[in-house]
């Protein structure tokens, strides 16, 4: 049964030109990542630390990644519910709690494979020695916590409205983006702040640059991924158990 | 549509949700299938609530209206994933059962994106069919389908019925109704317009006045030798037109051309007022 719902979410999910359109996007960091390493701003040590931390922080955790994670999020449930092909799945004898779990799950796997490689490929092409300070295994863990936690949301998300991708774009780029910096406590409930909790406590650079800046200790992080993860399963299955087809 | 103050009760065999388009068919049929959650009274499968029921589907099977097939999969992988959502003991065997019942065996290897909307019905039919439920539950499956498919479907949904199943369809379309089912139950504006069987229901319907509008060189001159005729009920003038009101159809419509020839007038324009299906349910629920 496991099977067949994965199968179908990861059939759905990975079409052609969406896997496409993703894939261009990713090549932008680390195209970006390859003009540096080949220019005269390349230096070494820290230097180029600060760069990785700046370029991956903007354009990966803040951009793209919640961008590939509400793309596959959204379109993992949300799309199923719109086009209906969901119903198909809800009125089979199968718990709802495992359609959600699967749902975030697939989408999950399929935004971190996408983003915690172009996360370290970045990171390696920059840095000279990526691994010595742990910058490359510190962003790839918060990119995965990222993938995981931003999937979740969104699946939740479109198991309680129909209009999750609008909902989802405001999260993330009026929340998270912008509310955040203002009001320093809303960083408690960001999951970008989670994710950089979990990357802070495996890197060792000193001089992070002002592009990177966590304020969430891991423990903070790891409180705040456990909740975000038991809110989108509980929220989504009730969501899900309550569904009622549209017109 | 929202749908008010209906009760009715689903016996073995097939039984006709009749109505026109808006009338709260879907409702009716998504309400026992789960997908909607009644405001008010309750809809039970088996003696349980169908709401927020998981365990049900194992019981009934559901071919919905809308559009609920995966373009990216072949009926025979459609079929197949049914059957083993279902956690059937044997998946491959029912699901080319199913396959076999709605006779898509030639094209079962096709994705579905290539399909004829008849075609993708029966693939919607085979995976509701596939774990062989006791109830089916279809959401106007004749749409979309040609001559030959639709008395393929006939047969096919007879014999289900035969077999003790329980089968609920919906249909606007009358000759649908009256080919298949021997209980029919019609809504009309969310209403129940009338339930029974089939027989007795298109007795009422056919025996209903009937009206028609009748424009002619001299309405009056017609009218007069109109009101003689025991089958008219009523006659009345709009302007130039005049409209007449019959409790025989056949005997108005087989008398009304020597009726204007001897009374000398020139018809000008004769046509039923009212023969929408719309029109005639109007009539069951106001009755």
């Amino acid at each position: 049964m496991n099977n067949v719902l994965i199968s179908l979410t990861a059939r759905q999910l990975l079409g052609r030109r969406r896997t496409l359109v993703i894939g261009l996007l990713l090549a932008l960091p680390i195209l970006i990542a390859v003009i540096y390493r080949f220019s005269d701003e390349a230096g070494s040590g820290e230097a180029t630390g600060e760069f990785a931390l700046g370029l991956v922080s903007v354009m990966i955790f803040t951009l793209l990644l919640p961008l590939v994670a509400l793309v596959f999020g959204t379109a993992s449930l949300g799309a199923e519910i719109e086009d209906g092909t969901a119903v198909f799945l809800l009125t089979k004898p199968i718990e709802r709690w495992r359609i959600i779990a699967i749902k975030i799950g697939v989408a999950s796997v399929a935004a971190a494979l996408f983003v915690v490689p172009t996360t370290m490929a970045t990171t390696w092409i920059i840095h000279e020695s990526p691994t010595a300070d742990g910058l490359m295994l510190g962003l790839g863990l918060g990119a995965l916590v990222a993938s995981v936690l931003y999937c979740a949301a969104f699946v939740a998300l479109s198991a309680v409205t129909s209009r999750a991708l609008i909902f989802g774009l405001i999260y993330v780029f009026v929340w998270e983006t912008f509310a955040t910096r203002i009001f320093d406590s809303l960083r408690w409930v960001s999951i970008r702040e989670y994710a950089h909790g979990w990357s802070d406590a495996v890197i060792s650079i000193n001089d992070k640059g002002v592009f990177y800046d966590p304020h969430l200790g891991v423990t903070t992080a790891i409180v705040g991924t456990m909740v975000v993860l038991a809110t989108a399963c509980a929220g989504g299955t009730r969501a899900l158990t309550r569904f009622e087809i549209g017109e | 549509m929202a749908v008010n103050d209906i009760s009715f009760e689903l016996e073995p065999g097939i039984t006709g949700l009749l109505g026109p388009n808006g009338a709260g068919k879907s409702t009716l049929l998504h309400m026992m299938a789960g997908l909607l959650e009644p405001s008010a009274g309750q809809v039970l499968v088996n003696g349980e609530s169908s709401w927020k029921n998981a365990a049900m589907y194992g019981h009934i099977g559901l071919v919905p209206e809308r559009e609920v097939t995966y373009p990216f999969l072949s009926a025979w992988e459609y079929a197949l994933a049914s059957a083993r959502l279902h956690q059937l003991p044997q998946p491959e065997v029912a699901a080319q059962t199913a396959i076999d019942m709605v006779e898509l065996g030639d094209a079962m290897h096709r994705k579905m994106r290539g399909y004829s909307k008849g075609m993708r019905q029966r693939a919607k039919i085979a995976a509701a069919l596939v774990h062989d439920p006791d109830i089916l539950i279809l959401d106007e499956p004749f749409n979309g389908t040609d001559p030959r498919q639709r008395l393929q479907m006939n047969t096919m949904l007879k014999e289900l019925g035969d077999s003790g199943r329980t089968i609920v369809f919906s249909s606007h379309i009358l000759e649908d109704v009256e080919d298949l089912a021997e209980d029919v139950i019609v809504v009309i504006g969310g209403r129940l317009g009338a339930a029974g069987n089939f027989r007795q229901i298109r007795r009422l319907m056919t025996s209903r006045p009937h009206a028609f509008t009748i424009r002619s060189s001299n309405n009056r001159a017609l009218a007069a030798a109109l009101v003689d005729r025991p089958y008219v009920t009523l006659v009345s003038f709009d302007s130039d037109v005049m409209e007449v009101q019959t409790t025989d159809f056949g005997a108005f419509t087989e008398s009304i051309a020597p009726l204007i020839r001897s009374s000398g007038v020139a018809l000008q324009e004769l046509q039923p007022a009212d023969d929408s299906l719309e029109s005639v349910f109007a009539y069951l629920v106001a009755r």
